[in-house]
Order: C-alpha cells, then structure tokens, then sequence
C-alpha cells in the first residue's frame, strides 16, 4: 500500500473506454440545441491543438502542463511521533485535440494522505471558470482485498471542441512524509510538461532518487534561496502510457523519482526518516512487534499439528502446509493497520488473513515448535528495487524465513500447495529483509529457470483406420504443479473429473480421454502425474489414399504474446516455464512415413526450443521442448522473439504424411 | 429495456423510505452500537420451529457437489399495523417484515471460498441478522459481526442475500459483509435475517412490485425452499406454477383478515442441460407477485380480486386489461407525459413535412420510420405498448384505422400464462400487415424474434355501454429457415508467402439474422446522420442558422472521423472471437445497410488474412478450407443426453460459398473428401466441394429448421451438428506439379 502516482490507472480505462459521449454531443448537435455549453475557445489554443494533434494521432487528450509543487512541514503521525509532513499544490493543464473528447480525472487518497481541495475549471476564452459541482468520491478497494481505506475522487471532463481546456488544482497533504514513495513522469494520457517541484527546508534532509533516467531527457535543478533548496525536476513531451496485456510492470522502464526522508530536525534534535536500510529495518519490526502476538494461545493448536510427527522435516512441512490449507487469505488494509500484522493468535481464531497475517501465524508456530523461524518482508518481483533502497515501495509482501540444518526456506503461506523449499516465481531473486529482532538479514530467494517447472507430456498413439488411439501421460513439477493444485483443489468437486480430462486432451476440442489415473493428488511434494487413454477422431486428414497427420500440440498460450505492430512494450510472463513433449505414432506395417519435418533448434537467453522426428520402423517420435528461462521479453528484443514464435509456429505446423509402402 | 412506462409512473409517487432513513454513508467497519440490537432483531427467526432446517445430513446423492442447500426460507408480512387504514388520509407508510432463513452444507473448498464472505443489511435499528458456523460435530459457533465492513453499492450482493424488498421495489439500503471466520469444508453455514423496510404511500393509489420468477433449481442442490407471503385481504396476489413446479397455497394466517400465500419446494437438483436452453419454458418455475392496494385506485393493472390466489386470466380478462394499459399508455391532460410529448414531437414533425398530402402507404410507412428516428436518439428503446400507442394514433391523425393485436413473450410463455402486465406483448395491424416494436434499424413489418408464430388476440377497444369487446384469436406469422438467411459469399487464396490464407467475405443477412447481427454491423457507422430520409424528412441543416450549421457540420465531421478510427479494431476484434485466431484485418464495407426497403438485406464484406489455416507436408500444403465456416459446436460427451426440449432461437439457414484459388503451380487435391451431406427433420448439414475453373468451390449449408423441437429428437439434431464440427477441421491438398 505504497503511495505512488498511479501511471496507467485502471479508473483512467474504466471511466474513458466509452465513446457514449460523442454520441450525446452528436445528439445535441442534430437537435441545433446549445446544452452542452459549447464554451468559447481561443483561436490560438485551436492553432495549438491542431499542431498536437499530427504529433499525438492516437490521442484524444494532452495534459499540456502538469506542475506539482511539494512543501515540508513538521507534524505528528498517528502514532504520535513526529514526522515529516509533506503538502502537494499541483495545477494541471488539459486541452482537446479532438472536438469531442473526455476523461476522467482522479486523485487518490487514504489515511495517509488528506485531499484538502480538488477543482475543476473549463476555459472561456482565455479565462478558466471554476466548476461548483464537487468531485465524485468512491472507494477503489482492489479485488482480493476484503476492506481497505484506499479512495479516489474524480472529476468527469467533457470537451465539446477541439483546443477546449481544462485546468485541475489539487492540494493535498501527506501526514506522514515516508508514505510518499515515488512519483512517475509519465501519465495514461500524453503530457507536454511535468514538472515536480520540492522547496526543501533547511532543517530537513531529502533525496531525491533517479530511476530509469538513463535515455531520457530530464531536467534537473537544484537552487537554493531563502533558507531552502529548491528541486526541480522536468520532463517534457512524454508519450501516454497505455495499458498492454502482460506489460512489464512501469517501475522497470517508466522514469520516476523515489523520494528519500533521511532525517529531520526539530527542537536541537535529529530525527531519523530512512537514510539507511537500517532505518527501514528499524520501521518495518517496529509495526511488526506491534502485532502483540501470545504464543502461548497457539500451543494447542501446535499439538494437534505435530501429532504422529516425529523428525524435524516432518513437523516444519506439517506446520507450513496447515497454515497453506488452513488460513485463507482475506485481506483487511486500513491506515497502519495495513501494515501492522494482525496477531497470531487472531488470524489462528479466524482462520483468515493477509500475508502479513499468516506470515506472523507461520512464523510464531515455527518458532513454538523450536525452530529458527523467521518474520520477513520481501518485495515481488513487479517491484524492481533492491533492499539497498531505504523506501517504504520497496516492499509488498511478507514471508517467514526459516533457517534449518545451514539452509534457508522462504516460506510463503500464501501460495496454497507449495512444497516445502519451492518459492513461488514472483519472489524469486528478490531480497528478502528479514527480522532478527534488533538486527535483520538479508537473504536473496534463489531464482530457477523454466526447466524447474515443467509440463511433460508422452503420449504413444497408434494409428487405426481414421482414428488415433493411444496412451497419454502428464507429469507437472515445480511451479506448474503448484498451479494444477491451486485450480485443482480450488474447483468444485463436482468439476474435478471434467478438469483432469481436460488435461489429458490438450486443448484439442478432438481429442476424448479416459480412464484417467493420477498421482496422490493430496501429496504436493511428488510431481503431479495424470494418465489416461486418448481417443483422437476427426484428425487424420486421408487424401488419395495417403494420410495426413499432425501429432505436434504446439502450446497454444504463446500465440498470445506475439507482439503486434501496435505493441508499445515489453512482456512480463510472471513466470518461467517450460513445455517438454515426447510423443509417438505407431502406423500400420504396411504403411512409411514421408516428408518427415527437419529438426529446428533455437537458443537465446531468455528461452529456447528444440524439436526432432525421428523414425524408426512403422514408428516415428516427436521431440520437443520449449522453454521460457526469463519472464520478460523486452521490447528490444522483439525481433528476435517474433522469429523464435514464427519458428515454434512452424515447426508445429507440419503434417506428417504417410503413404503406403 | 427500459421498463413498463406505467410501472414508472406508479412508483413515482413513492418514496422508498429504507433509502433516505440513512445518509449515504462511505464505506467504514461497521458502528459498534449496532451491534446490540442487530443479532437481537434476528433472535426468534432461528428460534421458530422449522423441521426443514432441523436436517443435519444431506442426501448422498448430492455428496459430489459442491454444497447442497439444507434449507431457503422466506417470509414476507405487508403492514400488520396499518391493515385498518392504508390510504386514508393519516397513513403514511406500508411496512414490510421480512424474516430469510438460509442453512447451507459446502463440501469443498470452492463453496467455502464462495461463502467465505456474507452480506446483511442494516438500514434502520430494527433490521437484524445473525449467523453460525456448524462444525461437524455439531458445534456452533457464532459468527461475530464486529469486523463487518458498510458496502458502498447493494448492486453486486449474491442472490441468497439481497432483501426481497429490496430486490422487488428497487430500493437501496444499507448493507455489510462480513468474512467468516473458521469456515471449512465440511461445515454447514447459516443466517437468519430480520428486514423492517417501509413505502411511503403519501399521493399513491397502489404499491406493484417486480413480478418475481422462481425458478426452482439453483446454483447448489437445495433440499428444501419456501416463500411465504402474508398479505392483508385487501392485497392482491397472484402466483402461476410452470413446468412442473409447485404451487403457492393459499392458508389462513394467524390474524383473520391475512392470508397467508406459501410456495414449498423439496429435493431439487441442479440442471444440467448446457445447450439450447430457454430456462423459462422449461425448468420447474413459479412466478408470483403481489400488488398492495385498494381496489379504487388499480385500473390498468392486471389483477385479481382482493384475497384470491389468482393463477391466471380469462381471454376477456386479459384483453380488457391489455385495452386499459394501452389506452393508458399517453395522458392528453399532462403535456408533461414523455409519450404525450413524444407524440406530439411526432405530430409537428408530420405537420412541417405536409404529411397530410401523403398516400395511407407512403403515410403509414413514413411515420413507422419516423418512430425509429425517434428511437435512434433515446439512449433506450420504447416498449412495445408506447410503440403500439404511437404509431396507432399517428395513424388515426390520417384516419387509418388500426387493430391493435397482443401476445406474449415466446421466450417466457404461452399467451395463456400470462400473469403480469410487463408480460404482454404488442403490436398493430394495418389492413392485413402487421407492424412491430422497431429498433434503431428495423423496416416496417419485419417480424420480431420473440413473437415468432405465437398466438395472440387482436382486441377492439371495449364498448362503454354493453361492456363487451371483441377478441379475435390469432397466429402470428413465423418464420421459416428460408427467411433468415445468412449467406457468406468468401473468396479466398494463400498469401504469397504460403502461410495464410487471404479471405474476402461478402456476408448477406436476412430475416432475423439481420436482425441479429445488423447491431454490431452498423456499430460505429454514421447511419444515425442520414437517418431522416427514411421518412422523407428534412436534413437537420435545413432550418439551422450559418453558426449552427458549422457546429453541425465539424460535429459531424468529428464523429465520423472518431467511428472510421474506431472501426477497423470492432471489426478485428469481432473476427479474432470468431475465428478464435489472431487475424491480419484489412477492409470493412457495407454494400447494402439493411435499414431500407430499397436496400434491405444487409451486406458487407471484410478482408482479412487467417494464418491458422494452413499446415505443411514436406513440399505440400494442407488449408482448412472447410475451417474458414469459422468453429463449431461441438457437444461433449456428458452433454448427450438430453434432459429438456431444444430452443434455437428461431429457424435460420446458414450457406457458405467459398471460392478457393488454387495456387499457380500446384494442384488441388481431397476435394471430393469434404463432401457430406446430412439431413432430417431437424436441419441439415452438407458440403459440395469440386473444382472448377482454377479454384476449388465448397457450397456448404447449415440449416436450424425449427426454433423449438422436442428433446427426443436430439440425437437428429447431434447428427447435423456433429456433421457441421466434424467438416469443419478437414483439409484440402495443394500438391506442387513438378
């Protein structure tokens, strides 16, 4: 729940996906009525709309100026110590290139943030007249959180004509300066100006961190007048940022700014913020031991756990997997209740949490039943900050750490069905700040590659007739596994036996399996195993007298990710994986195989494929494998990716002919 | 669509009082001095004797579900205390006791996610709810309301938890949700909910609300279900039993001048028919509502008497009122009455463009067109009857007389079952054509899907002094395959570098597959703009100022530069869904707009290139040919056995010409491979495949031959459809000749 300028937000889409509006406006226009207050616009903000306009062809809207100017002051948080307290004025400019366009302006706010005023005006002529109506307010709590205090206000904007303007003020205040995190440049609509300002007092030490700088032209100054130091930071003609599907989370590539409150002075003394990571350290286990967990109220839920458990191994996993099994995640997100665990004993009771909740459980149940276990803040992998960085953004989402027999465990209650020593991907090669009381570690989650998690599936058809026939098996492990369990077990039973069949076919609407078996679906250690017979109709292609069959299941969820023209960025797969098939074809004895496909190899960092046939007798076999090592492709690299697809595609696509011999 | 008009207006009147009780509140955990008083209120709804909800085991036949609902209990009690003076002048209010008692075993985790959050109001101190968790062994353990958080929106609460009132009058109030603690598989949940809710009556004559349709399946297996309504004998109630349902029952309830109207229903599963469902026509469904009122103030309304459990109307009943709702529909005393109004708008329209000089034909034709022209500018459609009302009167201003022709919803019944005003359909008919509801493209005289072929009466207004009307009994036209026809006309070749398929698709739409598709079709075109010729009306420009024409002008130039824009990505998207491929989009145009008589089927034709197409066999190329009818319903194993009757929609025949240019250098073979042909009494599926001239030829035809056909002819139509999804994954061969 850190504060940061949403770039890209959802309610920007929601509220502008419509294009209701230009028909009301058509409406009005056939009618010869006047209501929609055709207001009165400059010619020279036509002549300037006209020119933005062939610049930004595909938008509707600039926002030509946005100035945010950030003053610090001295005050007391919730918790009654004394804090930075940080007040924003921001004015920003928005013109139509269009005659008809809208959109929706939105500022965010919660606990630690107060919107003390918010306006809209619309220009007449070269004046702007401010708009009486207030700001519509709703709550924006995001699916899987049960409650939290996150708000928005938003004001509609409707232009009627091409250079309208429109102007926002904004004045906010932020009563605790370390929630204001970071501050993107880049906006959901294009922006002709962004100016982030900061009168920094003499008394109050700031940084003002650069991120994804490099390649951009951003201006930097830094005056100093008066008994402050004036920041000013400018970055112009920034192009929309427009929401792709898998994109690579904004922190990686967007320039922002990270802002740093090292410390501050008041009356004589020096007051912390976080220079170090200590200082973060320091915050963070603060929240954390304002958990007030009672151990001792878990003993006897403890016993029942451990019971018939008799090595160390055993009793850890029994303790990880009830907490998995047992506690759901339902998340409660209000003010420094967000970040302050719920206690042990209270998400035991309910059975119910948010990851800070059940990392508390976990890690006091481990701790009770002896063992080094502990509390851990980590960020996902959709953050890109290393611990090195004092900020509260650094962070979102919490673990336990268990030290046992010279070995570290990242345990994560919230991924149901993960086995212990296997960390889910989002938090792999992510710090892990862990809490050590007065002192902490920090820990890397190793990083595997694709190969962990794999999809293998052998099936030996035997061709008959017109229908092939056979025996087919899957094998999931790692993370795939993970997967298959969390939808497995999640669905009703009542659909469990369709899914597994399901499974077996492919995604191939052709192909009916049966007589399915399957591993110990209740073990999540063991590799996932699902077995059955396939019948697959309808799919052998005879043509004067020779057959045409393809046994290539190319994987049909890459499709997906080949970037069209229009793609402005990169993928994030949130995943690596990797795909390996070995299936063969048995045909009749009086029958050969003709135009058997070459095989194809490829090999880049990021993912590979390989695929062969091979012959022997009336048999042939298909070799394939493909796997995704890194879970983003950037955009630099799409040339590449596009061949990589094209190739897969391809190789895919290739029919086996037999003939008679 | 928006509804009834006079259901509007009666309501009106009423100020929902659980609504404006609170202030609109943001969301907060909920205030902790509610919490006396709310599981207090709820109390004595578990505490009634209830053998139903007694039950601790569920049927082992229901073991492989998700949940079975033990029990669903509802009773509802219209205004005890006022029963001695609703609408006299010192009544205020009709309140509204509401008692919900729901019990629920979930056997796996998904119904344990699925409950794992509930919802409760509490609009006003006397509301009430309460709720346990019941562990397998029997333990109860309640669930603490302290943690429950105000929701900012009731528009989203599952069905087991929105208030009936609340549900029936359209009201707002104040609702909760609360996560539960301690919940697993295994465990039975339950509520007890407790609503007070009050209308104020001030100004009206009557209290309508929704008519309700309770169809008895649900979600989960549900082991027992009851709706108890208790109304005074001045209420009205009505209640009619489909498709095998239970009836409500009439009892005599505790206080002499109630009745009490209760519906029971026991051991019902859940339906498992995927394909081809009208769920009203077929499954186990009561349907009830209950008007409170006296009887001076409820003209208009399709009612019976006070006290009777009504399950039906007579002809004469039902054309009687069907008169009143018409004749009601415009008030010539209220200038302010939208059909009034629009009625008028009508008129001046008519009167500037002299349509007193035109023919009854070019009349009749021009102010049908003249109503849609209407249309396109509402942001809803008008309902049949404000259509009907209009167009007749229009009609009658040039002296054509019409016949003003009722029916019902084919979707929902049978003209005998109708039990609601919001269930009768209208139309008029002029000399011998009938004349329908019409939307944003509709001709004059194009039937309507959901009147197909049903019966219906053609009433005359009643005859003030003998009190007699005439009812005609009648059938309204249907349509056969023949007249909803989509032919896709594709003519189609490989790219050059062999890997797609490049296609040019010329789709031509009659009937009620224009219907049906000329939406999307005219989407993000500028059809509204020309629309005035229709009724040979003037162009907006003409009497506008040179200021005004300019902003018309650069308004008009906006939005058809935004929709050209737009298009292209409706069309691709539309494509890529159908073809369920990423497609190369190149070109949209529509040859024929299907909204006039001159132009009235609709036809368009898209290019585009499909690369899913194509595969390789050594120097040989296979193309799914037969693939370019886009995919087809396939029925899975478990879905073979039919349980209900087959309900398509309506009769259609769908034709596929596809012209396939055979590549220079290499021959075609497999043609003669995709010939198929079968055919019985409940469609048909064939191809015809050969080559001629330079291209291979596939005439493919799908036919529906009825809307509705019975369940034991399902495995007729498994045939044709299974024919259709098999021939569509078959390949042609294109050979090299050297």
């Amino acid at each position: 729940m850190n504060i940061s300028r949403h770039p890209g937000s959802a309610l920007y889409y929601f509220f502008n996906g419509s294009r209701l509006f230009f028909f009301t406006c058509m409406l009005f226009a056939l009618a010869g009525l006047d209501t929609h207050a055709q207001l009165r616009v400059n010619e020279e903000d036509v002549a300037n709309a006209d020119a933005w306009a062939r610049k930004y062809m595909d938008d509707d809207i600039l926002c030509t100026s946005s100035h945010h100017y950030f003053t610090f002051d001295k005050g007391k948080n919730a918790l009654n110590d004394k804090v930075v307290v940080i007040q924003e004025d921001a004015d920003i400019e928005f013109m139509s290139l269009k005659k008809f366009a809208s959109l929706t302006y939105p500022e965010f706010y919660n606990k630690f943030i107060d919107i003390k005023t918010f306006k809209k005006a619309l220009k007449v002529g070269s004046r702007y007249a401010t708009s009486r109506a207030a700001a519509m307010d709703r709550s924006v709590t995001g699916d899987g959180v049960f409650f939290d205090d996150s708000r928005v206000q938003y004001y509609p904007i409707h232009f009627s004509e091409k250079g309208s303007m429109a102007r926002i003020t904004v004045k906010k205040e932020y009563g605790d300066g370390r929630y204001l995190t970071r501050l993107f440049f880049s906006e959901p609509y294009p922006v002709k100006e962004q100016v982030y300002e900061f009168k920094v007092p003499e008394w109050l030490t700031v940084d003002f961190k650069p991120i994804n700088f490099e390649g951009y032209s951003i201006d930097r100054q830094q005056n100093k007048k008066g008994g402050y130091i004036n920041y000013v930071f400018t970055m112009k003609d920034i192009p929309a940022d427009k929401q792709e599907y898998k994109s690579i989370g904004h922190a990686y590539t967007d320039p922002h700014i990270i802002i740093q409150i090292k410390s501050f002075d008041s009356r004589g003394e020096t007051l912390k913020g976080f220079d170090k990571t200590d200082d973060l350290y320091a915050w963070n286990n603060r929240l954390y031991e304002m958990a007030g967990n009672k151990k001792e109220s878990l003993q006897p839920v403890l016993a029942k756990i451990l019971q018939g458990k008799t090595t160390d191994m055993d009793k850890i996993k029994a303790i990880y997997y009830w907490v998995q099994d047992n506690i759901r995640y339902i998340a409660y997100e209000d003010g420094y209740s967000g970040y302050i665990p719920a206690s042990a004993q209270d998400v035991l009771s309910k059975k119910f949490g948010d990851c800070k909740g059940m990392a508390n459980l976990l890690t006091e149940l481990l701790k009770l039943g002896g063992y080094d276990a502990h509390f851990t803040w980590i960020g996902t992998r959709s953050i890109p900050y290393q611990q090195s960085m004092p900020a509260l953004c650094v962070n979102n989402h919490a673990i336990t750490t268990l030290y046992f027999q010279g070995k570290e465990y990242f345990l994560d209650a919230t991924e149901k069905y993960a086995p212990l020593g296997e960390n889910a991907y989002r938090i792999q090669g992510k710090e892990a700040m862990i809490a050590k009381g007065a002192q902490y570690d920090l820990k890397t989650v190793p990083l595997t590659t694709g190969n962990e998690h794999r999809i293998f599936s052998k099936a030996d058809f035997i061709l008959s007739n017109e229908v092939l026939s056979g025996k087919i098996k899957v094998v999931l492990t790692g993370n795939e596994r993970k997967d298959f369990h969390q939808s497995y077990q999640d669905m009703p039973i009542s659909a469990q036996k369709d899914f597994l069949n399901q499974f077996l076919e492919f995604g191939n609407d052709n192909m009916q399996a049966g007589n399915i078996k399957t591993s110990d679906l209740k073990n999540r250690e063991i590799p996932v195993t699902i077995e059955g017979d396939v019948d697959l109709s309808n799919y052998v292609n005879t043509i004067g007298g020779d057959k045409y069959i393809s046994i290539d299941f190319f994987p049909k969820t890459l499709e997906r990710f080949m970037p069209d023209e229009k793609r402005v960025g990169g993928y994030d797969f949130d995943d690596v994986m990797c795909f390996e098939d070995e299936i063969s074809l048995t045909i009749p004895a009086n029958a050969r195989f003709v135009d058997i496909p070459e095989k194809k190899e490829l090999s880049s960092d990021g993912y590979e494929f390989k695929g062969e046939y091979s012959v022997a007798g009336n048999k042939i076999t298909l070799k394939k494998k493909v796997v995704i090592k890194n879970s983003i492709i950037r955009k630099a690299d799409f040339e590449n990716w596009k061949k990589f697809l094209g190739a897969i595609k391809e190789f895919s696509e290739y029919f086996l002919s037999v003939t008679k011999k | 669509m928006k509804k009834y008009l006079q259901h509007l207006l009666v309501l009106a009147g009423i100020f929902i009082g659980s609504v404006f009780s609170i202030e609109a509140k943001a969301q907060d955990f909920i205030d902790e001095e509610f919490l006396d008083n709310i599981e207090a209120n709820a109390k004595f709804v578990l505490a009634e004797p209830a053998a139903a909800f007694s039950v601790s085991e569920t049927p082992v036949k229901w073991n492989d579900e998700s949940a079975v609902i033990i029990g669903y209990k509802r009773s509802i009690l219209f205004d005890k205390k006022s029963s001695g003076g609703f609408f006299s002048p010192r009544q205020k209010n009709v309140l509204f006791f509401e008692k919900v008692r729901f019990k629920i075993q979930l056997h796996d985790r998904n119904s344990v996610e699925a409950f794992s959050e509930i919802y409760f109001r509490y609009s006003s101190k006397e509301d009430g709810f309460l709720a346990r968790i019941i562990k397998p062994g029997g333990e109860a353990l309640p669930v603490n309301l302290k943690e429950a958080v105000e929701l900012e929106s009731a528009a989203d609460i599952p069905e087991f938890f929105k208030s009936f009132f609340d549900q029936t009058s359209g009201a707002e109030s104040r609702y909760y949700k609360v996560a539960i603690p301690n919940l697993e598989p295994g465990d039975v949940l339950e509520y007890a909910a407790y609503t007070k809710s009050k209308l104020d009556v001030r100004g009206s004559g009557f209290v309508e609300f929704d008519p309700q349709y309770e169809i008895c399946s649900k979600g989960y297996p549900i082991m027992y279900n009851e709706i108890d309504i208790e109304t005074d004998n001045k209420s009205f109630f009505k209640s009619l039993s489909l498709n095998g349902a239970p009836e409500f029952k009439k009892e005599n309830a505790e206080d002499k001048d109630f009745f009490r109207y209760v519906f029971t229903d026991r051991d019902r599963g859940v339906e498992k028919d995927v394909n081809f469902v009208n769920r009203f026509l077929v499954y186990p469904m009561v349907k009830f509502q209950v008007i409170y009122a006296n009887s001076e103030n409820v003209k208009g309304l399709l009612i019976g008497g006070k006290g009777e459990l009504k399950n039906g109307f007579s002809k004469d009943e039902l054309a009687l009122k069907a008169w009143e709702n018409y004749a009601s529909s415009g008030n010539w005393y209220d200038p302010r009455n939208p059909v009034n109004m629009l009625l008028a708008s009508c008129l001046d329209d008519l009167k500037k463009l002299g349509a007193k000089d035109w023919t009854d034909q070019q009349y009749i034709r021009n102010v049908f067109y003249l109503i849609r022209n209407k249309v396109v500018f509402r942001s809803t459609y008008l309902n049949d009857r404000v259509f009907a009302y209009l167009f007749a009167n229009l009609l009658l201003k040039h002296d054509i007389k019409s016949e003003l022709v009722i029916s019902s919803t084919n979707t929902i019944g049978k003209l005998k079952d109708i039990l609601f005003d919001d269930e009768i359909r209208y139309a008029v008919k002029v000399n011998d054509q009938l004349y329908f509801n019409c939307t944003d493209h509709s001709l004059p005289g194009e039937l309507v899907q959901t009147l197909l072929g049903n019966e219906a009466y053609i009433i005359s207004e009643p005859d003030r002094r003998t009190h007699t009307q005439a009812i005609k009994p009648v059938v309204l036209p249907n349509a056969a395959a023949k007249d909803n026809m989509v032919i896709y006309a594709i003519n189609s070749s490989m790219s050059a570098d062999f890997k797609n398929v490049l296609v040019s698709r010329t789709s031509t739409y009659t009937g009620l597959a224009k219907t049906n598709n000329i939406g999307s079709a005219m989407r993000l075109t500028t059809y509204m703009l020309d629309d005035y010729k229709s009724y040979e009306g003037e162009p907006p420009t003409e009497r506008m100022k040179a200021k005004e024409q300019d902003e018309y002008d650069r308004s008009v130039k906006a939005i058809k530069e935004a929709y050209k824009k737009a298009k292209p990505d409706y069309v691709k998207d539309g494509l890529e869904k159908e073809f369920q491929q990423k497609i190369k989009f190149t070109d949209f145009k529509i040859a024929s707009d299907g909204r006039t008589e001159k132009k009235k089927n609709l036809v368009f034709t898209e290019e585009f290139e499909l690369p899913g197409q194509v595969r390789k066999a050594g120097k040989k190329y296979l193309v799914n040919l037969a693939g370019l009818i886009g995919p087809q319903l396939q029925v899975k194993k478990d879905q073979r056995e039919r349980k209900y009757d087959i309900n398509v929609g309506y009769a259609r025949t769908i034709s596929w010409i596809i012209n396939f240019k055979i590549p220079e250098g290499y021959t075609a073979a497999g043609i003669a491979e995709l010939n198929s042909n079968v055919e019985n009494e409940t469609g048909k599926f064939s191809c015809e495949a050969k080559e001629e001239g330079g291209a291979v030829v596939c005439k493919i035809t799908k036919v529906y031959k009825e809307a509705t056909i019975a369940k034991d002819k399902w495995k007729d139509m498994l045939a044709f459809i299974d024919a259709a999804y098999n021939s569509s994954y078959k390949y042609i061969l294109l050979k090299p000749k050297n």
